[in-house]
């Protein structure tokens, strides 16, 4: 079976076609450039880059593969969370498609897309626990199969994700901050009482990082010599050196301690609470930060369970991952007629498939 | 007329935003509510608190939305839980203005001291946070007649948060 995966949630515009379960061909574009310049992702500017490149995407993929649309058996596309305009450009594209070439139609959630991706790598492993941490997610799932998912905790407010983005911001650090976090980190070593472990006092599996982020807020304020002269990169964090990059070193180092010894907390508490867990599966663009992966290790490795880390071109937005999990719904005999609706960021991804052979989901 | 408020932790925060949900809930045509605070002022958790207590809040997932600028929540009435943290020094875009002239939703825009002042809903509630030395410190103030109504008839409420340490009242 045939599946071609669309991704438009964010700023990435993606095509994958994936055969049986194997990635065969994908086109990604990225609008990162042109939201530098913002600082972030510009909602509008983003949906008209997606509907700019997104067709040119498509025709490039099938010249790739050497194959014609009606050889497409199923249209998978990421139908949220995410921002609104940019997710209908996947959609109404998905859907035209659909109609066109008689192919059926599976909404995918986007981040159950990126916990299941580590499939295109190997064998996944259920029951298994999945930790999403992202710009925009910081989530922890009980998933019993690739279609049986639960909820167990989530952020309260700022993701894991932007907490990184912010604290980078605020050392006038270039957006996306994280790795340029993650690296002056790596050069020094964590102080532990500098910054709290934020909301592990409690009995429950949900996150809120604003407390972290309002502590570094207050170290910089009381600090002002931590604040780099002029907003930096990689090149420009070259030239900080000496006495002052050691100590930006060492609350880089302190924040990514706070921020991976409270994601192990909720973790290891979540594995208590599961039973027969038999792999940890960490995803979403904070899965790339070395404290993070380097914790997650040692999580599993003192549970027993395998690690399951998707390789750092899964971590960030693709559209294999949407193929791909758009094969294992297809599979297991799920699918979506063009009433499919966008889920924008702030409510829960409905399960709202149909079983192939419904008068809804039609012929499949 | 403005009202300064004194917020002794995120409870009292929390129970600000509560305060506010079961006003606004009850509006045909919500004002916006406009907030001005730093890093770490509370603002988010102050939507948290407001959301938790809409009809249809269990189907919300409300967090931060200065990832992607608005979250959209499936309440009772709908909120548009907007931020401009990034927009800095840029205006909003067209979906963003659109928002705002959105009556039939609770539109919340957080960072709005970086929307120009030409470009406020007719009908806003303002909260602006001020440095204090330990809690939350912050002014509300109104603009257009339902709001600075809405702001009147909840002086009492607000007189008591404002002096009960705890919020939990």
């Amino acid at each position: 079976m045939r599946i071609l995966g669309i991704e438009t949630s964010c700023d990435e515009t993606a095509v994958a076609l994936v055969e049986d379960g194997r990635l065969v061909a994908e086109r990604l574009a990225t609008q990162i450039d042109v939201h530098a310049l913002f600082g972030g992702v510009v909602p509008e500017i983003a949906s008209r880059e997606h509907l700019r490149v997104l067709p040119r995407l498509f025709d490039e993929l099938m010249a790739d593969t050497g194959l014609a649309p009606a050889d497409i058996d199923r249209v998978a596309v990421a139908r949220g969370p995410g921002l609104l305009g940019s997710l209908l450009v996947g959609l109404s594209f998905a859907k035209g498609l659909s109609l066109a070439t008689g192919a059926p139609l599976i909404g995918v959630n986007h981040l159950m897309a990126h916990l299941l991706a580590p499939g295109l790598e190997g064998e996944l492993r259920f029951p298994a626990l999945g930790l999403l941490v992202s710009g925009g997610h910081t989530h922890i799932y009980l998933m019993r199969s690739a279609t049986d998912v639960e909820l167990m905790g989530r952020t309260l407010d700022d993701a894991a994700g932007e907490a990184f983005d912010k604290v980078a911001k605020l050392l006038n650090i270039v957006y996306p901050g994280g790795r340029f976090i993650d690296m002056l980190a790596s050069e020094g070593e964590p102080d532990t009482a500098l910054f709290p472990r934020p909301y592990v006092d409690n009995d429950n599996l949900d996150f809120s990082f604003s407390g972290l982020k309002t502590a570094v807020a207050n170290h910089v304020a009381a600090h002002p010599g931590l604040v780099l002269d002029e907003m930096a990169g990689g090149q420009g964090l070259a030239g900080v050196s000496g006495a002052r990059r050691q100590e930006l070193a060492r609350v880089c180092a302190s924040f990514n301690w706070s921020v991976a010894q409270t994601l192990k907390i909720k973790v290891e508490r979540a594995l208590k609470r599961t039973d027969g867990v038999r792999s940890l599966i960490v995803a979403g663009g904070v899965a790339a930060n070395s404290a993070v992966r380097r914790t997650m290790a040692e999580v599993a490795g003192a549970a027993g369970v395998e690690l399951t880390l998707p390789g750092l071109s899964l971590c960030t937005d693709n559209a294999a991952m949407i193929a791909y999990a758009g094969w294992l719904l297809a599979r297991a005999g799920y699918g979506h007629d063009l009433g499919l609706e966008a889920v924008p960021r702030g409510r829960a991804i409905p399960e709202d498939w149909s079983v192939c052979g419904d008068k809804r989901a039609g012929e499949c | 007329m403005d009202r300064e408020l004194h917020l002794a932790d995120p409870a009292a925060t929390l129970a600000l935003g509560r305060i506010l949900a079961e006003a606004l809930a009850g509006e045909r045509h919500p004002p916006a509510l406009l907030l001005q605070g730093d890093l770490g002022a509370g603002k988010t958790t102050l939507v948290r608190g407001l959301v938790g207590s809409l009809p249809g809040s269990e189907r919300a997932e409300v967090s931060s939305p200065s990832f992607n600028i608005c979250n959209l929540y499936p309440t009772t009435p709908p909120v548009a839980h907007c931020d401009l943290y990034r927009l800095e020094g840029m205006g909003p875009d067209d979906a963003l203005l659109e928002l705002l002239e959105d009556r039939t939703m609770l539109v919340v825009i957080e960072w709005a001291q970086f929307l120009d002042r030409k470009l406020w809903p007719d009908e806003a509630l303002v909260l602006a946070w001020f440095p204090t030395r330990t809690g939350r410190g912050l002014t509300m103030g109104a603009t257009g007649r339902t709001a600075r109504e809405l702001l009147g008839s909840l002086a009492q409420e607000l007189e008591h948060l404002s002096n009960n340490p705890t919020g939990l009242q």
